[in-house]
């Protein structure tokens, strides 16, 4: 999977500031050549979270300031796709590390399958779906019932022959999740952009759960089962020679 | 003279890229290891490094659609 063998786990206790979390994970990225592979767990506050691409468009200053003064403040990420927005109720997993592969699309389906491996711990079953007329949709959407859950995007940089990968999800976990995209399809109509953000394409994951597997704290079970399962889909650690 | 190349395996089919934006101005001297151009498909934004000095050639421009393997530019 990885080239490296241990794993550093992030996991602040409280909602972070979503723009203090991304200067965070860019250096993260930035220092991966000396780093160990890392994943990072942090639930947000409000914030849109838009990409460079948009960053970049005439009238962007004017439609972060609107959308700052709905208390939803923009921040930029370097990775692709479209504007995300997330908050209390939302979970950000970000997995950093190296790779003798460059190959967008097997990070995209390993990530994915982590993912999907921990939420179905807890009896849901989510698959890879691009779920158009989402926020942000891609063809790793992870959706319940042909509804987006959560959507994956990366950054990567190649250096000598190494990969540096910053992967990274959003889950709409619990029921709060669920007023996000309109604040996706606000920001684009100041924006005058042509994307959408319907909120009838989205769901989250407190909604797929069946009955028996509700109860305690969703956000802090989900997590639990991420970790379990990024940690126990380690690379064997290299022979010694004897 | 050392080509900018998409490397053919960065992805599997034949979608197509941009280039976001080129970090360095047309006919700009480069150094190898500094980031050149950022490009962008299926939600992922990738870094191409330079892989050699020399004084850059851009053949793609920002926004300019690519494909996998493409020849963007040049250092001589």
């Amino acid at each position: 999977m990885c080239e490296s063998i241990a794993l550093a786990i992030d996991r602040p206790a409280v909602p972070r500031a979503a723009a203090a979390e991304l200067a965070i994970e860019r250096d993260r990225f930035d220092a991966l050549a000396q780093a160990p592979e890392r994943l990072r767990l942090w639930e947000p506050e409000p914030a849109l979270i838009a990409t460079v691409a948009e960053a970049g468009r005439p009238g962007f200053a004017q439609a972060a300031a609107r959308s700052q003064a709905r208390g939803v403040p923009v921040s930029v990420r370097p990775s692709g796709g479209g504007a995300v927005c997330l908050g209390p109720g939302s979970l950000v997993v970000s997995h950093f590390y190296r790779s003798p592969r460059n190959d967008i699309d097997g990070s995209y389906r390993q990530f994915a399958r982590l993912l999907t491996e921990a939420v179905a711990t807890l009896d849901v079953t989510l698959r890879e779906q691009h779920v158009m007329g989402a926020y942000c949709d891609g063809r790793f959407d992870l959706a319940w019932q042909e509804r987006k859950v959560g959507g994956i995007a990366q950054r990567r940089r190649w250096r000598e022959g190494v990969a540096h990968v910053w992967i990274h999800a959003v889950l709409a976990v619990e029921a709060a999740s669920l007023r996000y995209p309109e604040a996706v399809g606000e920001f684009y109509a100041d924006l005058g952009s042509p994307r959408i953000a319907d909120p009838r394409c989205t769901t989250t994951l407190s909604h797929c759960l069946p009955a028996q597997s509700r109860g305690g704290d969703l956000m802090s079970r989900l997590g639990d089962a991420i970790v379990q399962v990024f940690t126990s889909n380690r690379p064997s650690p290299p022979r010694s020679a004897s | 003279m050392t080509e900018i190349r998409i490397p053919p395996d960065l992805w599997e089919d034949e979608r197509e890229g941009v280039i976001v934006s080129w970090l360095y101005l047309d006919g700009a001297v480069v150094e190898p290891g500094k980031v050149l151009v950022e490009l962008a498909v299926e939600k992922a934004q990738m870094e191409l490094v330079a892989p050699a000095a020399g004084r850059l050639t851009i053949l793609a421009a920002a926004d300019a659609i690519v494909t996998r393997g493409q020849v963007i530019g040049r250092i001589e």
